[in-house]
């Protein structure tokens, strides 16, 4: 089942908009008129991606020193790592939370939101384009190396999402990727 | 013999027109290493108070300068200080905590707290740990795995402005502090 998911879109143009007014210079190519506003964006189920996949990148890649980090894209947020910063939880305290979890999902259907939906509608033919998939095979330059091999179980769990396989197939390439992490 | 050197910082730049100077320097001299991310780390630890050790700067990220890029010696693999509570509630390092770090490819180095809790593993014994690594300290495990950072410091911060428990440090970046029962106190000698 497809989900949509609301993010913001066109906010570097917005930027760039308010930094050519603070500057005195026409911009008229980047008025603002540009920015997008909050979209509804396609992405794979949000359910699957909250029970099976969101665990496993809580574990491998929301770490304090990777994703969990402020300053570093694609920002996740789990108990084992960042916290919420509407909530009062502490790393290392209460389980993640179902606002968390929203973040995530929200964190990585709007990595690439039309790539990820062109991946939907060709059924995961385009999954590996995706940088989801392509930085962790640190196939795309990823500062912290190769953390998923081509056909792993993190990789398959990943890509059976985005590939919107039955639950059963997530699962069984989900909870063993989970478990090597845990 | 260790050889500890105070931190050699590069010069900070801190106008527009000085950063693009050091930009363009950056860019034409092959030997000049700015890189902003390290250096804003160091840039904000406090100054040195005495001389540099094997006990000094506890809580703070120690390869952020025991690295290639700042070249403070020895250069580390892993480093970080371990706490208890004392008597009094507070804060207090945890001398004698057998630490074991392990890596993905099931390498491991064994290390051992000095009197202010440090403990540190050289890179010169351990060139290259597989990331992630397992980290235990004293009876305590680790909960999550470490991604790529070998200062236990970056995660595990001191208590500061954001924390939200403000003995141990902890809140929504930060872990707090690495802290091991009384009991984990004393379990080996010798410090790293």
């Amino acid at each position: 089942m497809r989900s949509r998911v609301r993010v913001t879109l066109g906010g570097g143009i917005a930027a760039l908009a308010a930094i050519g007014t603070l500057l005195g210079t026409s911009l008229s190519a980047c008025s603002g008129e540009e920015y997008l506003g909050r979209q509804d964006i396609l992405c794979p189920d949000a359910d699957l991606f909250k029970e099976l996949v969101s665990p496993y990148m809580e574990r491998r890649c929301a770490t304090l020193d990777c994703h969990g980090a402020q300053a570093r894209p694609l920002r996740l947020y789990t108990r084992f790592g960042q916290r919420h910063p509407a909530e009062s939880n502490i790393s290392g305290g209460n389980p993640t939370t179902e606002i968390e979890l929203e973040a995530n999902y929200a964190a990585v259907c709007g990595l690439e939101p039309e790539k990820m939906a062109e991946a939907l509608s060709d059924l995961g033919q385009s999954a590996e384009e995706l940088l989801l998939v392509s930085k962790p095979r640190d196939i795309v330059a990823h500062k912290g190396g190769a953390v998923i091999l081509e056909g792993d179980s993190a990789d398959l769990c990943i890509i059976a999402w985005i590939r919107q396989d039955p639950r059963e197939e997530i699962e069984r390439h989900c909870i063993p990727a989970l478990e090597k992490v845990q | 013999m260790i050889h500890w050197h105070p931190l050699r910082r590069v010069a900070a730049v801190s106008s527009g027109a000085l950063s693009v100077g050091a930009i363009a320097l950056t860019a034409l001299s092959p030997g000049c290493t700015y890189d902003p991310v390290p250096q804003a780390t160091i840039d904000r630890l406090p100054e040195e108070e005495g001389e540099p050790s094997a006990s000094h700067r506890p809580g703070e990220p120690c390869v952020a300068c025991h690295s290639a890029y700042e070249g403070a010696d020895p250069p580390l693999a892993i480093g970080g200080t371990v706490y208890t509570i004392d008597a009094n509630g507070n804060l207090a390092g945890a001398p004698g905590v057998l630490v074991l770090v392990s890596d993905a490819e099931g390498d491991s180095r064994k290390a051992c707290t000095n009197d202010s809790g440090n403990f540190f593993v050289e890179r010169e014994k351990w060139p290259d740990p597989f990331f992630p690594l397992q980290v235990q300290a004293g009876s305590r495990t680790m909960q999550s795995i470490v991604g790529r950072d070998g200062s236990c410091a970056s995660c595990h911060t001191l208590p500061n402005e954001l924390s939200l428990d403000p003995v141990t440090g902890a809140g929504r970046s930060s872990a707090g502090v690495v802290l091991v029962d009384l009991a984990d106190l004393g379990q080996c000698q010798g410090g790293s």
